[in-house]
């Protein structure tokens, strides 16, 4: 006699399909007579009975089911989506003046997470199954589902400019994650070998306290004062001067020494972001001797502030993980090391720093999931970046643009943050830990 | 000086991040770049101040501002510069004087006034019979229940509510008020039109593209009870010496943008969601200033 | 081959080591032997300069060793530790070439040795070149940290505690490697424990210490018959007459076969101490010897044990 498995009800899969049930109840499409008019809410059933039966189906089984077949219906709950979306949003737009437009409301928003919590439900299963969400998807996007919703019509409209500052906005927060490691990490080592230096930490932190918008607006008054008054000759030529000058002031004065390389560090950094997100970027570089500073692109507005800004918000992550991957070496291998005749530099390269790269790789991804999302705020000062579309969205009283904006972001801090969570593993596992 | 391939520039052209500058900065750029010019596009480059700090320090070269809010924000301390926002002639040319002292060029203005007003629903004007703000005076002191939404800074200044209430005689009660920080006239017109918390009458901008859109009218100002403010091309100095003909080229342009004209441009971006680029180039193109 | 000269060793007020003098001759096995904090493991690492002097001097051969550059001098010491301390994100051979590598050996030479080593210790190359640390046992962990001492060819070898971490029959059979290591390399070693069985077995001189003095500086067999001082005959306590038939071979007591042939045999490869066991266990007088073959040699008689277990002199 067989024994019949046991009744089972995944809690996670039971409460995407609540959510995607509860989502069918919510309206799923919003007519507007121009993309700033109000909208009339249409329901899924409204256009075609299909869709929502099929979806309460494929829920159902959703929560029942195990193993492929979650998968499976998973996937066809994607199709079922996406399909009758692009389906009424075609039949809405039918006999309707050239303006209007067609945006996704509270149900169709609610499916994607229901769809998002079923997933991770599923992953568990096996982390092949993230591969019907990219076929899905493509599938959806080829048989133009998603073709005439407002915020991909905005996309038609905008598309080069869409380009262009989707560069930027990459430009701008490479630049400053870039920086950050460069300055983070030494910083981070100087901190885990130095008993003394443990206040960089609390510096760093404080640093991240300060809100975007308070901190972009202490900058630019600031830079545009230097970058008004100081060549380029001579902020170069100081920088180099203060890196000489800081041993001997060290001897003589801690603090002396440290707001000197602090300043000059901020002006260092100031210059290396806007000219590296010259480099990166869609804008050109120029750089201008025997001018003040505004002529080589650092300004009190633009990229200069905003990469600037940035890097300080990237630093914590990175100083602090540095840190404590550091301290994480095991005591005993550093003293084998040492015992072993290892020079103090062979040790830090050759043991401490290759098992302090998993969680320094860790900074890494978080100072760059962070910076995309507050590289959003540097459209405000002139910069540029997807942001550009929130705020003239925001300002023409138009969501679907802000849709436009809001939506790239999310995808890439997800993307950026999957890819070096992916990379974190397989370094983790090579290392040992 | 006769080197048939070289560009000329490049020229940075900047603006606001309204739809308006969008339109007039892609317009600027194209009847450029037509002429021989290489440009560099920050469009939509920040709010007021940005943009203008922008100017200033050479990240950008020009952009269109409005001669009441260069006399009205950047002057505001010069009464010289005050008693002349009603005038459009004498307005334009302190506004001219006082930033040549800053190194900045204002070449010729267009004559559509995108200054403050009051729009209402057009059933409601059709209604009580509104065209003008003296119908609306006469409205709101007949006991009408208005609630007009609007900026802080359309309440507070001299020039704007206050004058209308001055000239036409009216005075709304604070209660009678939603003031919207920020003063977006687009978030204000929305919610004219949905008669979101009670409010019928919204502030708006002279050319401004959604009111049709959005089912409301604007009232007329016959009696030019506000400043004026009317778009002109502000450029460094240090470019236009190099460039002078900039005036050239881009005054006839500016000379042919009349509030109707703008309101349509402003309407095609800002309702039907057309590129500012496109609509520009179908304008210039349709007037002949390009091919 | 090591000596130290009144070597001093303070840490603020506190004295570990109270001037120390102590001579390891060359090829020989000296255990350092006592309680916690006896200072054992400070003075074995005065010899690599991982604790540096307060006072005194380290001889290795005739080189003061605060002569030399200190990173130079430790490539030339092998440096075992309880904890082992693998470098995680190395593979086995990795771990082993360290040494080589720093002292520029090439690819194909240090790769050489480095297998030769893992032979040598008892670990397959084949298969454990590959491994990395966390797939070893503690047992295999320790063969590699020895693999990895050697790899260089040190002539001093250091040892702390470098069995302590893995269970006893591991141990035991890690003790007896070792040794047949040691009779083949015949490397200088200081050995630090505080295990007296330990040392009592594969030590050729048991230097043991109290408090950061010697106290007593003997072979086994010496140290083992004839204690010095109160606090070493505390330290070895009521045992050691045991412990010091471990130390005699059966071959010495064995007699020509009696009349009668014991009933419970015993290898002529055991010790002294195996015997009495085995004759206390079984409550009879006297044992048959077998060979390798299992053929009866002689016999051993209690009386011959313990005259060979008292302390008088013969």
């Amino acid at each position: 006699m067989r024994e019949t498995p046991p009744r089972y009800l995944d809690p996670v899969a039971g409460l995407a399909a609540g959510l995607g049930v509860l989502a069918l109840l919510l309206p799923w499409l919003e007519l507007k007579s121009s993309r700033i008019a109000s909208g009339e809410p249409f329901h899924v059933w409204d256009w075609q009975g299909f869709g929502a039966l099929a979806l309460l189906i494929l829920w159902a089984g959703v929560a029942r089911a195990q193993g492929p077949a979650q998968v499976g219906l998973l996937g066809l709950a994607l199709l079922a989506w996406g399909l009758p979306t692009g389906q009424g949003a075609d039949a809405l737009l039918s006999g309707q003046p050239e303006s209007a437009r067609v945006s996704p409301a509270g149900g169709f928003w609610l499916t994607l997470l229901a769809l998002y919590v079923g997933y991770f439900a599923a992953y568990r299963q096996g982390g092949w199954i993230l591969l019907t969400v990219p076929l899905g998807l493509a599938l959806l996007l080829g048989l133009g589902a998603f073709e005439r919703l407002g915020p991909v019509v905005e996309f038609q409209s905008w598309r080069e400019q869409f380009f262009t500052e989707l560069w930027r906005h990459l430009s701008l927060s490479g630049s400053a994650v870039l920086l950050a490691v460069v300055v983070g990490v030494p910083l981070g080592v100087l901190a885990a070998s130095n008993p003394r230096m443990g206040w960089v930490l609390g510096v760093t932190g404080f640093l991240q306290t300060i809100p975007s918008l308070a901190l972009f607006g202490l900058l630019l008054p600031l830079l545009a004062a230097i970058s008004q008054g100081l060549r380029l000759e001579i902020a170069l030529g100081a920088i180099v001067l203060g890196m000489f000058a800081f041993r001997l002031l060290w001897a003589v004065s801690g603090w002396l020494a440290v707001s000197l390389a602090l300043s000059l560090g901020l002006l260092a950094l100031a210059m290396a972001g806007t000219w590296l997100n010259s480099l990166l970027g869609p804008d050109p570089l120029r750089i201008v001797l025997g001018a003040p500073l505004q002529e080589s692109g650092v300004r009190g507005i633009g990229a200069a502030p905003a990469v600037l800004a940035l890097t300080l918000y990237g630093l914590l992550p990175l100083v602090l993980n540095t840190y404590t991957g550091l301290r994480g070496v095991p005591e005993d291998a550093r003293d084998a090391g040492r015992g072993m005749g290892m020079s103090p530099e062979q040790l830090f390269w050759r043991v401490e720093l290759p098992l302090a790269l998993p969680l320094i790789l860790e900074g890494i991804r978080g100072a760059a999931s962070l910076t995309i999302g507050i590289t959003t705020v540097a459209a405000l000062i002139g910069a540029g970046g997807l942001g550009f579309f929130i705020l003239r969205g925001v300002e023409g009283g138009a969501p679907d643009m802000v849709l436009l904006g809001v939506v790239p972001i999310i995808l890439l801090a997800l993307l950026v943050d999957s890819a070096l969570r992916f990379a974190g593993m397989a370094l983790r596992r090579r290392v040992g830990i | 000086m006769g080197l048939a391939l070289a560009q000329k520039g490049p020229i940075t052209v900047g603006s606001k991040i309204d739809t308006e500058g969008a339109v007039l900065c892609q317009m600027v750029k194209i009847l450029l770049e037509a002429n021989g010019f290489r440009v560099n596009d920050r469009c939509s480059t920040g709010t007021t101040d940005v943009v203008r700090k922008a100017l200033t320090s050479g990240e950008i070269d020009l952009y269109p501002e409005y001669t009441g809010t260069a006399l009205g924000v950047f002057f505001k301390n010069d009464p010289s510069a005050q008693a002349v926002t009603r005038d459009a002639a004498k307005g334009f040319a302190r506004v001219k004087e006082l930033d040549a002292k800053n190194n900045i060029v204002w070449l010729n203005p267009a004559p559509a006034n995108n200054t403050w007003a009051i729009a209402v629903s057009r059933t409601l004007a059709q209604q009580n019979n509104l065209r003008t703000m003296a119908d609306f005076a006469r409205w709101v002191n007949g006991g009408a229940q208005v609630r007009l939404a609007a900026s802080q800074e359309f309440v507070d200044r001299d020039d704007a509510l206050k004058a209308f209430e001055r000239v036409y005689g009216f005075k709304l009660k604070p209660e009678q008020l939603v003031i919207l920080p920020g003063g977006n006239t687009t978030q204000t017109q929305q919610a004219a039109a949905r008669g979101t918390g009670g409010v019928n009458a919204a502030m708006a901008y002279g050319t401004d593209g959604g009111i049709a859109a959005l089912g409301l009218v604007a009232l007329t100002d016959p009696r030019g009870a506000v400043a004026v403010y009317q778009p002109a091309i502000t450029v460094r100095k240090a470019v236009f010496d190099r460039f002078p003909e900039l005036a050239t080229l881009i005054n006839p342009v500016f000379a042919t943008l009349d509030e109707a004209t703008l309101s349509q441009l402003n309407a095609e971006v800002a309702v039907s969601g057309k590129n500012p680029a496109e609509v520009a180039r179908a304008y210039l193109r349709s007037k002949n200033f390009i091919r | 081959m090591i000596r130290f000269e009144n070597v001093v060793k303070r840490y603020g007020d506190f004295e570990a080591l109270k001037g120390v003098r102590l001579e390891v001759a060359e090829g020989q096995l000296v255990t350092l032997l006592g309680p916690s904090g006896c200072g054992k493991t400070t003075l074995l690492r005065t010899v690599n300069r991982l604790i540096e002097l307060s006072e005194g001097t380290v001889f290795i051969g005739e080189q003061d060793v605060r002569q030399l550059d200190e990173v130079e001098l430790r490539r030339g010491i092998g440096y075992v530790i309880q904890s082992i301390g693998l470098f995680p994100h190395m593979s086995v051979l990795e771990n082993v070439m360290v040494v080589p590598r720093l002292l520029g050996w090439s690819k194909e030479k240090r790769e050489a040795r480095a297998r030769e080593m893992l032979a040598l210790v008892g670990l397959e190359p084949q298969t454990f070149a590959g491994r990395f640390p966390r797939e070893l046992s503690g047992g295999q962990a320790q063969r590699v940290g020895l693999a990895r001492a050697l790899a260089a060819d040190p002539p001093v070898l250091l040892m702390d505690e470098p069995f302590g971490a893995v269970d006893p029959p591991t141990r035991e059979r890690l003790q007896d490697e070792f040794l047949r290591l040691q009779s083949e390399l015949k490397k200088t070693v200081l050995f630090v424990t505080h295990d007296l069985e330990e040392a009592v077995r594969i030590s050729d001189r048991i230097c043991l210490m109290n408090s950061g003095r010697v106290e007593q500086y003997d072979t086994p067999e010496v140290l083992l018959r004839s204690p010095k001082t109160p606090f070493v005959r505390d330290f070895l306590g009521p045992s050691r007459t045991l412990l010091r038939l471990s130390r005699i071979p059966l071959n010495d007591l064995i007699e020509p076969l009696g009349t009668h042939r014991p009933a419970v045999s015993i290898k002529r490869l055991a010790t002294a101490r195996d015997a009495f066991s085995l004759l206390l266990a079984n409550g009879i007088r006297s044992l048959a010897v077998t060979d390798e073959g299992g053929q009866v040699v002689g016999l051993v008689r209690l009386e011959s044990l313990l005259t060979a277990a008292s302390e008088e002199e013969p």
